[in-house]
């Protein structure tokens, strides 16, 4: 019969005897198709870290408070580490420089911040916790400001606290109480009068570096905003992800507390500073980055269980 | 200059050169004048002496800043890239016109130069090579490096003309719909009487309307059909199913624009069909039912922002033209100084009042475009 005129109809019916070479390409066939897939969710997988890295950076870049940590704990502690361990002291000096320089300005325009939320009271309406560290956060700004002045040129701490510590503030008591005829005449109480006129009661200001007044105030206020995060942490009836989120900036602000006294008691090294220094950046950027990724999720009324207390008061007074 | 008892009593100017006058007069006179002319100079040369140094230290301070902030920017860029803003990255968004990219990518060219110069001069990276392929030849990569950042803002000040234009075409769009909407009544008036210029005049608005949505629909549907390919290419992990899920409700939101448009152009037809049937007492009363005076008044005060806003973007945009075209000048300036080697002062002084004019109307810029945050300081 020619090939041409065979039937059409029906279905081959291949026999079913497998040969080496059959196996041999469903094996491949199966592999390659597995390694594709795998290839596949391993590029979904870079393109998805590289997305959230990026639009970290950005939120990062954006933000001035948190570029000023970054330029701050970089430039002054994880460069400092480097260099010591690379046992190349200086190596990074114009990039220490420029990071300090940036931080040094980030840090002057957030005195406006600070300023705009007394002036305008963007305190009401917060907890008491957090005006305190906002308040402290004030201080720390003014005190930021006048170290700025300094180093620019405009004026000089040491003589400004000199100047402040001479002043006399009760020098007019000894001409009061010798003009007063009756009291003339006790000379204990008059010896007392000249020595509280010569009585200089801002005299420790000289002893006092600003620099170390204006760490030890940042302490205070990382403080007060992790006492806050603690009673956000313990609040009753909220979301995973509002507990997440207070737990993320506990662990900062902690961090942060424990990285100032430790900078402040000299108690670890340059590469003690370094490794803790880079650690509480990581810790305050990946609390930031959370915050901003569940924004949506935070802004949401919170889901507070009612005080029971105040419920029994309520039922009581025959309100409910 | 009034006359009174034989004196002349001066005033303004005159009075007050009378007064100068007085120091050629007598001789304690002009002791005061020159004792505080000396004590003024003799304070301001003091205090100007130590405030220059304290103002250039304030200027090296904030180079330092500016580099770092400029530097980093290029991060900012390739995030704008290849994140994808409600579901579109930003090549693929019809709404970025191509002067906006071009303006971008060529922005994208001078940051990425930027960063490489830095990497140089801070010395991060070990790159003997690379400076001497990228950066060896000094002058080049200055021009590179300078002539990007005068094509972006070319293209920037391109954009803003397009923008200018939209403005215009968005500003007479909510005027003629203002006036529209207040002489409503009157116009539902004259087609209840039948008035031919003011039917004609209906007709041809709807007609434009039907056009107008019609090609909006056919826009539409193009982008719901891209979308529909490109969420083809999102499955797998949990992350693509959310970008899946964004592009969604991109589509869900689009087919919702159309299907109000579609019964926005049913509705107009039915009128069109009722005017030319001469219905014109039942389309007056469909008109009349349609809106009452509240509602009216909301549509008004709508088309006002659009009128405000697009003022807005205009100043905006004329923002936009002065910093772009005065930063181009005076790089093309400092490139051609560059290029002949004259340096002289008051091509020197040029380029630094046209630098800080163009930074200045950019801050202006920046506070104009910038809305005001009503959130506490955060830490």
């Amino acid at each position: 019969m020619a090939f041409g005129t065979m039937p059409v109809t029906g279905t081959i019916q291949l026999p079913n005897t497998s040969s080496w070479y059959q196996d041999f390409g469903d094996g491949l066939s199966n592999t390659l198709h597995g390694i594709s897939n795998k290839l596949q969710q391993v590029i979904g997988g870079v393109n998805n870290a590289v997305v959230f890295l990026f639009s970290s950076i950005k939120f990062i870049n954006n933000d001035v408070n948190k570029f000023e940590q970054c330029c701050t704990k970089l430039g002054s502690y994880v460069i400092v580490m480097i260099e010591q361990l690379s046992n190349a002291p200086n190596y990074f000096s114009k990039l220490k420089r420029v990071l300090g320089a940036t931080a040094d300005n980030l840090n002057l325009v957030m005195l406006i911040g600070s300023i705009d939320y007394f002036f305008n009271a963007r305190f009401q309406g917060q907890d008491k916790l957090t005006i305190a560290a906002m308040t402290t956060l004030a201080v720390v700004n003014v005190g930021g400001a006048l170290m700025w002045l300094q180093q620019m040129g405009f004026c000089t701490l040491s003589t400004i606290a000199a100047a402040i510590g001479e002043v006399r503030v009760f020098s007019f008591v000894p001409a009061i109480v010798s003009n007063i005829p009756f009291l003339s005449n006790y000379t204990s109480l008059q010896a007392f009068a000249v020595r509280l006129g010569e009585a200089r009661i801002f005299s420790c200001i000289t002893s006092i570096s600003i620099g170390t007044f204006v760490s030890k105030t940042l302490m205070l206020c990382y403080g007060f905003l992790a006492v806050e995060a603690f009673t956000r942490l313990f609040t009753q009836g909220e979301t995973t992800v509002y507990k997440t989120a207070a737990g993320l900036d506990a662990i900062h602000y902690v961090a942060e507390v424990v990285f100032g006294g430790l900078v402040l008691s000299s108690a670890v090294g340059t590469i003690g500073l370094g490794i803790t220094g880079g650690g509480c950046l990581f810790l305050t950027l990946t609390a930031f980055i959370y915050n901003i990724t569940h924004s949506e999720e935070l802004k949401r009324a919170p889901t507070k269980e009612p005080n029971p207390k105040a419920v029994e008061e309520l039922i009581n007074i025959g309100a409910v | 200059m009034s006359s009174e008892n034989n004196m002349v009593v001066r005033t303004g100017p005159g009075y007050v050169v009378e007064r100068a006058a007085a120091i050629q007069e007598d001789i304690p006179v002009f002791l005061k004048g020159a004792k505080m002319a000396n004590k003024i100079i003799v304070l301001a040369s003091e205090c100007l002496s130590n405030l220059a140094l304290c103002w250039l230290n304030i200027a090296d301070s904030l180079r330092y800043a500016i580099e770092v902030i400029e530097t980093v920017g290029f991060f900012n860029l390739v995030a704008e890239f290849i994140i994808p803003t409600d579901g579109r990255y930003f090549f693929t968004d019809p709404a970025n016109s191509a002067q906006k990219v071009w303006e971008k990518v060529l922005l994208f060219v001078h940051s990425s130069f930027k960063l490489i110069r830095a990497i140089s001069v801070y010395a991060v990276i070990p790159m003997a090579f690379m400076a001497k392929l990228a950066i060896g030849q000094l002058t080049y990569f200055k021009i590179a490096l300078d002539g990007s950042y005068a094509a972006s803002s070319f293209a920037g000040v391109l954009e803003a003309i397009r923008k200018l234009g939209c403005c215009s075409e968005k500003t007479q769009e909510a005027e003629e719909k203002i006036q529209k909407w207040k002489f409503r009544p009157l116009e539902i008036a004259a087609i209840r009487r039948g008035r031919q210029e003011t039917l004609d005049a209906v007709s041809s608005r709807y007609v434009d309307a039907i056009a107008a949505k019609t090609a909006s629909v056919e826009k539409n549907a193009l982008a719901i059909a891209d979308l529909k390919e490109q969420m083809k290419a999102d499955h797998g992990s949990e992350e693509m199913l959310a970008a899946y899920m964004a592009k969604n409700k991109l589509i869900q939101n689009l087919e919702a624009k159309n299907e109000e448009a579609n019964a926005k152009i049913a509705v107009l037809q039915g009128r069109l069909e009722k005017i030319a049937a001469k219905q014109f007492a039942s389309l007056a009363d469909e008109l009349e039912k349609s809106k009452d005076a509240e509602a009216i008044d909301v549509k008004i005060r709508e088309w006002e922002k659009v009128i405000e806003k697009s003022h807005n973007d205009r100043v905006s945009s004329w923002l936009k033209i002065a910093t772009a075209s005065t930063k181009i000048a005076v790089i093309s300036l400092a490139l051609t100084l560059t290029a002949i080697n004259y340096w002289t002062w008051p091509f020197t002084l040029t380029l630094a009042a046209g630098g800080a004019f163009a930074d200045t109307v950019g801050f202006i810029k920046i506070y104009w475009d910038h809305p005001v945050k009503k959130t506490a300081v955060a830490v």
